[in-house]
């Protein structure tokens, strides 16, 4: 069966069994097989799927929203959605293409609806403005390395505050191509949009971060 | 913007993007190096958008908290709970109108089955299937013929074997 055709690392060739699935008889990736496997009943395949995608998942929803909670939720729900998805899945693309496309929507979909779960805050005040109970500073001799830290935690949360300034459909491109590393035809493939698009989201959203950055860089 | 009007001194700030990513083809990503080491004001937009591209690299990855997956196994199993009581739900609707569903589907098979065997009684003489009116105790076999009468009663004909 299934496990039968399992060859090389990482690949896998389908010699049929797979019904009606687009790349039956092409090569297939491991990660379809295992949502296959997973379809059949066995639920070791997609806590091995689970296991692997679960930080890049949670990451990337966390580059689209970011908030950590919220982050997990989303992945969570794009998780729920391949489990419950599993009697409808056809290898008609990478698995991994299938699994962002939905990370996708999920993110562009549930998000308004799951933040009204958390409070909202403003990144561009502190945290804390009640000068009672501030915590009091003490210099010390790891005072400069608690400052690189602050800097640093500073700069990466005006890079988040950038990234928020961007429309959704940029935001997704820039993600999926800096942290991701997707290609052009791979981003339209999980963006369901044309090369064509993803090159001026990507375009026009370097451009705006580079005016939102522009005393950063 | 193609190759030739580059060639002559336009910019080319509309496909640096796409030249930072390796996406543009081989002699028109020549082309916008060529340009580039040429004109200082895109060489300029060049360094700033790789410097976003660097800042955007340098914000470190999060990893999943201690409670991710617990927390994901616990929506599973709320939803598949929720599914499962939406059968038992639907399976009570459905054993609600028992009787009425019994008593409908004995009919229609009484009414098919008569039907069929008239027809197919009335134009030839096949001794195996006669026709309704000579042969009632062949349809005396069958025990939901026997019980026509409870067709009054709801309750009865559901409590009846095999239904």
């Amino acid at each position: 069966m299934l496990h039968a055709v399992l060859r090389g690392p990482g690949l896998v060739e389908s010699l049929g069994g797979l019904g009606p699935d687009k790349m039956t008889g092409e090569r297939m990736d491991a990660d379809a097989a295992l949502m296959l496997q997973f379809k059949e009943g066995h639920e070791e395949a997609f806590l091995k799927l689970f296991a692997k995608y679960q930080a890049p998942i949670i990451n990337f929803c966390f580059r689209f929203c970011s908030e950590r909670t919220l982050a997990e939720d989303l992945a969570q729900e794009v998780f729920l959605r391949v489990y419950r998805g599993r009697g409808r899945y056809r290898v008609e693309a990478r698995f991994s293409t299938w699994l962002y496309r939905i990370a996708v929507n999920v993110c562009l979909n549930e998000t308004r609806k799951l933040r009204k779960n958390y409070g909202t805050y403003s990144l561009d005040q502190p945290a804390n403005d009640d000068p009672d109970s501030r915590v009091p500073e003490f210099p010390d001799e790891n005072q400069v390395l608690v400052d690189d830290a602050m800097v640093s935690h500073q700069r990466d949360e005006r890079i988040h505050r950038a990234l928020q300034t961007l429309p959704d459909p940029q935001r997704i491109a820039l993600v999926l191509r800096i942290y991701d590393e997707f290609p052009y035809d791979e981003i339209a493939s999980r963006m369901n949009v044309s090369e064509g698009k993803v090159k001026t989201l990507i375009f026009r959203g370097r451009r705006r971060l580079r005016e939102a950055l522009e005393g950063v860089l | 913007m193609d190759i030739k009007k580059q060639k002559t001194g336009d910019h080319v700030r509309d496909l640096i993007s796409a030249f930072m990513d390796g996406e543009l083809p081989v002699r028109q990503a020549a082309a916008v190096r060529r340009h580039l080491d040429e004109c200082p004001a895109c060489r300029k937009e060049y360094e700033a958008l790789t410097s976003v591209d660097h800042l955007l690299r340098g914000v470190p990855a999060v990893s999943p908290s201690a409670d991710f997956s617990r927390n994901f196994w616990k929506k599973v199993n709320a939803v598949e709970t929720r599914r499962s009581r939406g059968l038992m739900g639907l399976m009570g609707i459905l054993g609600s109108w028992r009787p009425v569903l019994a008593a409908a589907s004995a009919l229609v098979i009484v009414v098919a089955g008569s039907v069929f065997l008239y027809h197919s009684g009335s134009d030839n003489n096949d001794p195996v299937m006669p026709g309704i009116a000579e042969n009632m105790t062949f349809y005396g076999d069958y025990e939901i013929v026997q019980n026509l009468e409870l067709f009054e009663n709801w309750e009865e004909i559901a409590s009846l074997d095999g239904i």
